[in-house]
């Protein structure tokens, strides 16, 4: 009887041994990575690349120190009009961690529709860090935003743009609206509760960006461009205001949206927090590329 | 597969009375004597031999094929003094006998059990069944509450101190199927989650299948929990008001009379009193967010009526509601309102004195509609259950040694989501999907000591056009009345999918296969003991192992799905869960309680997900749990209740590392990202909990009896941990806890007149 008591002890401390063992899992070690990033935008000349490295959490982080100034860059126009090409452009640091074109001696703008490479070669990392974006085409605004809407009277206001581009889907869209004069700043009431109830820095709310917005929201008009919207959500100030309409590339899509979730995590558990979607090789941030337009309006308050 | 089993249904019927012209038969209800309340899974034994029963769900059992002579009956149940009626059947001879259980001292002065329950009331592997009266015992925040009451028990989990959502081996909530009086609820919680929105003062039975669960259930890949409402006194009119106080209910009971028609109703009420709470915030605190208004209440009644010996019908029905307004800032305002609602209409025919069936035609609605209203920018996010159906089953038992059920259910699930941004219309989801189930089980017992029962599930749902068949099995072998080995097995398959937040359950949104998107599916596998063992205690040992296939989710990281195709909106994955389950009980005593120790592991991946692509714990697996309940009569009215819970900490992710994008021009703000090396890699420290309890009870004035409930939860105050949080605003980056509950006292009074 003892025997086989004995023999079941065994066997449950067995049991609970396995199991623990195969929920162990001690604390992570950190271990430094490349952070690359840089954002092409059509018709732009081409935009400098950040490197960097990724640092512990819980030390300081100070972008300076955790720049890198020794690589060698090199930025490829890989894809144009559907051919094949080999267009390469040295980048040299600036000795704050930014990759500038300093062999170019006039700019070269970035072009819709082609597919760029960037690769870097970092001393003390074994693998070339190295990611691909294909640029959305570039397009235009159609019928610009009224010069002055009244806040919170009728609809919210409406522009149209022409459609840009990008293979296999439809155009996903950032909204961004910046208040252009701040020196005596007039908040909208939602504004003006933020600031003076819950202490809000109004420089915190100078701009305001938009979710990623598929174009499946908004109505095509007959002659092809779309008609979007800005919710009044979007102006906190009274006054000139840009709204400037980005369509990005599938690499900001995917950064931008788990970026998110690390943290605001929908329906994820609460620490439960996946690492951000790179298209990065070797190394983590995002090399990507947009299209952009920008149009003007007044926001006056409701007479 | 449906006609088949048409045929068989039939056929079960048509056989019935002809399968046993030459046997004696016994068969009847078994009831409650105090009410007349039926008894579900009472057991019936003859004396001195090995035949036996358990009632039905409807509270019916039949004993057939049995040879001319005299027998001895004994009827137990938990909590009822054993009935014994013996009997003298000729040949041939149908004898209905009715049996009047009396309650022992359980829920009057002292609670001191003293009859024990036999191992065939739990039969089934998997199966527990939940005693209402220790639902009631149990410490809560609020009120009793059944979700968070019976995760004192092996295998089933909550995710945190503010949801009562079940994770039951393994499963995410979704993959439970919760049924009241028969009635599929979508979405069972009050307080966006924080307790399930069923009255226990309303429910009769709870039975749940913690996996592996017979044929006669299908649609979720993970388990059962099937309530049944209360009939109603049928011998008097009685009612009870609860005073407590954050939340208070009141319910009358009584017999019926219509026409000559003898039934009995029940109508139990109950709602929130937050609004003196919140007032008192409201003046007190300078916080906007404090809400305007918010209040809960649920209603439940249910008429029975027995129009013959033969038959019976009920109506039963649940309606409830959470409203919140919060107005947040000036200019801001949202607005939610949540609820379920369900109607079943029920009868119940003995057709020949060796077959029953039951007939029942549902309606469920869930509904949940957020509204916001930020700086002239409207939102609203309309999303609605509409579920009809209609089932009918038939047990046929023409021997001691085969017996059948067979059944069909079929409805229509139609389900409404919509997003309006704006005063535009962005998401339109609709999902009209016909159902259909059909189900043939058959038991064997080809010696007294061995029960095979096997059976056949077909399932079709209409949105996206699938058809499933699933095979389930299981074999006990018994020694005597006190030791059972048992094994489960089966296939499952689940259609829809739960769209939710693990901290709140007022957006819950169910979506469905379709286009692209195919059923889920889950092979499981149970292997139990249960034994009675010397003192009134008994012990029950499981251990199980599921696979979980092609479940799909909404991605978790999408911002709009404006434009995208239905598939485009998932992420297809897989997982497994294996562990072992131990229940201590003592039912009878002055000391009476469980301990239950849960030793278990699940995981998951999401091979089209980057970041999820490797297996990995959900926050809510943890290897161990153990609970101790304990309840102790102190004598003169007077009960103690303690609870105690261990568990090893929830999986959450460490991030080692952190960078910031540079160059992003067109987002406001840096954009941050984590670093870590393993999703939910680390464990956060141990959960431990103590809830403890008084109760006092008496006769009032003469004219009612009352209980006073002084109660804890959390008594120690102990603020465990529920999750990290990471502010950039820091540097370095600061760490900060979210702890769960704090200590929350309850005063309850009970008057019963």
């Amino acid at each position: 009887m003892r025997a086989c008591m004995s023999r079941t002890t065994c066997l449950f401390a067995l049991v609970v041994g396995l199991l623990s063992s195969c929920d162990s899992g001690g604390l992570d070690d950190f271990v430094p990575q490349v952070v690359l990033s840089g954002v092409l935008i059509a018709g732009e000349p081409l935009a400098p690349i950040n490197l960097a490295l990724t640092g512990p959490i819980g030390a300081a982080y100070d972008p300076l120190a955790q720049a890198i100034n020794d690589a060698e860059v090199t930025l490829t126009l890989t894809q144009q009009d559907g051919t094949t090409v080999e267009l390469p452009y040295q980048l040299s640091s600036r000795g704050d961690g930014l990759y500038v074109y300093a062999e170019l001696t006039e700019d070269v703008p970035v072009i819709g529709g082609a597919t760029y490479r960037i690769e870097a070669i970092v001393p003390g990392f074994p693998d070339p860090v190295s990611a691909e974006t294909i640029v959305p085409t570039a397009f235009a605004v159609a019928t610009p935003l009224p010069d002055t809407v009244f806040y919170q009277v009728g609809e919210s206001p409406k522009m149209d743009v022409t459609p840009s581009f990008y293979p296999g889907r439809q155009n996903v869209y950032v909204f961004n609206v910046r208040a252009r004069e701040f020196q005596n700043f007039e908040p909208t009431p939602f504004a003006a509760d933020l600031i003076a109830d819950r202490n809000v820095n109004p420089i915190d709310l100078r701009e305001a960006n938009s979710p990623l917005i598929n174009e499946g929201n908004y109505d095509i008009n007959p002659d092809g461009s779309v008609r979007v919207s800005i919710v009044w959500l979007a102006f906190n100030f009274y006054g000139p205001q840009r709204v400037l309409i980005t369509a990005v590339d599938d690499a900001l899509i995917h950064f931008l949206e788990s970026q998110s979730i690390q943290f605001l995590p929908t329906t994820l558990s609460p620490g439960e927090i996946p690492n951000v979607v790179s298209n990065v090789q070797n190394g983590v941030g995002v090399f990507g590329s947009v299209a952009q337009v920008s149009s003007f309006t007044f926001l006056d308050r409701a007479p | 597969m449906l006609r088949s089993l048409v045929l068989l249904c039939g056929g079960a019927l048509f056989l019935a009375p002809c399968a046993l012209a030459q046997s004696a038969t016994i068969n009847g209800y078994v009831a409650d004597e105090a009410n007349s309340e039926t008894l579900i899974q009472a057991n019936i034994l003859i004396e001195n031999t090995s035949r036996g029963a358990a009632t039905n769900t409807s509270g019916f059992y039949i004993l057939s094929n049995l040879e001319s002579g005299t027998y001895t009956l004994r009827v137990s149940y938990l909590g009822f003094i054993t009935a014994r009626e013996t009997v003298t059947l000729e040949a041939g001879e149908t004898r209905r006998l009715d049996f009047d259980l009396y309650t022992e001292a359980f829920e009057t002065e002292e609670i001191v059990v003293e009859a024990d329950e036999s191992l065939e009331e739990q039969r089934a592997p998997g199966l527990q069944e939940v005693p209402i009266q220790i639902v009631e015992r149990l410490p809560s925040a609020f009120q009793a509450d059944l979700f968070r009451s019976i995760q004192v028990l092996p295998g089933i989990k909550a995710s945190s101190d503010f949801s009562s959502k079940l994770y039951i081996r393994g499963g995410s909530p979704d993959q439970t199927l919760i049924l009241l009086d028969g009635t599929t609820v979508y979405n069972p919680t009050h307080f966006f989650g924080f307790f399930s929105t069923f009255n226990t003062e309303a429910i009769k039975d709870v039975r749940i299948y913690k996996g592996a669960y017979p044929a006669t259930y299908g649609g979720r890949l993970g388990s059962v929990i099937d309530i049944y409402n209360r009939d109603g006194n049928r011998n008097e009119t009685e009612g009870m008001v609860q005073l407590g106080l954050l939340a208070s209910r009141a319910g009358v009971e009584g017999p019926l009379s219509l026409g000559g028609v003898r039934g009995s109703y029940t109508l139990d009420a109950r709602r929130s009193t937050l609004e003196p709470l919140l007032a008192f915030l409201r003046n007190n605190l300078d916080e906007e967010a404090i809400p305007r208004r918010f209040y809960f209440y649920d209603v439940n009644a249910k008429v029975n009526l027995d129009l013959s010996s033969n038959d019976r019908v009920s109506i039963s029905g649940y309606a409830g509601r959470d409203k919140v307004l919060v107005r947040f800032a000036d200019d801001a305002e949202f607005d939610l309102d949540y609820g379920n609602q369900t109607l079943s209409l029920g009868y119940t025919r003995i057709l020949s004195e060796t077959a029953f069936s039951s007939f029942r035609a549902t309606g469920s609605r869930y509904f949940s509609f957020p509204m916001g209203r930020v700086a002239g920018t409207e939102f609203e996010r309309p999303n609605s259950i509409l579920d009809f159906s209609g089932r009918a089953d038939i047990e046929w038992v023409p021997s001691e040694r085969f017996e059948s059920k067979v059944g069909l259910w079929g409805g229509h699930l139609d389900l409404n989501l919509r997003s309006i941004f704006d005063g535009v219309e962005r998401i339109d989801f609709s999902a009209d999907a016909p159902y259909g189930s059909g189900y043939a089980q058959v038991q064997y017992r080809p010696s007294p000591s061995w029960i095979f029962t096997g059976g056949f599930r077909g399932d079709y749902f209409g949105a996206g056009n699938f058809t499933r068949l699933a095979p389930r099995l299981q074999i006990e072998r018994k020694w005597g009345e006190d030791f059972i080995l048992q094994a489960a097995a089966g296939r499952y398959y689940q259609f829809l999918t739960l769209v939710s937040n693990e901290a709140f359950s007022g957006f819950d949104v169910w979506v469905t296969t379709g286009e692209g998107v195919q059923p889920s599916s889950s092979d499981q596998l149970a292997l139990g003991l249960k034994t009675r063992l010397p003192l009134g205690f008994r012990f029950d040992a499981e251990v199980y192992a599921r696979t979980m296939d092609n479940l799909f989710e909404i991605r978790p990281e999408i911002q709009d799905v404006a434009g995208l195709d239905y598939a485009d909106l998932f992420r297809i994955g897989e997982g497994y869960a294996y562990g072992a389950e131990f229940l201590l009980e003592k039912t009878t005593g002055t000391l009476t309680g469980l301990v239950s120790y849960t030793i278990g592991s699940t995981r998951r991946r999401f091979s089209d997900s980057p970041g999820f692509a490797s297996f990995y714990p959900p926050k809510y697996d943890r290897l161990n749990d153990v609970s101790l309940v304990l309840f102790f009569s102190l004598g003169r009215g007077w009960s103690t209740t303690l609870v105690g819970s261990y568990a090893t900490g929830q999986a959450y992710t460490e991030p080692v590392g952190r960078y910031t994008v540079e160059g992003v021009g067109f987002v406001t703000g840096d954009l941050n990202g984590l670093v870590s090396q393993q999703l939910n890699g680390q464990r956060l420290p141990a959960y431990h909990r103590i809830d403890v309890g008084l109760t006092k009870r008496g006769r009032l004035l003469g004219f009612a009896d009352y209980s006073v409930r002084v109660q804890a939860v959390n008594a120690l105050n102990h603020r465990n941990l529920w999750f990290y949080r990471y502010d950039f605003d820091e540097n370095p980056v600061e760490r900060s806890a979210v702890r769960q509950l704090p200590i929350l006292p309850n005063v309850a009074l009970t008057l019963r007149f």
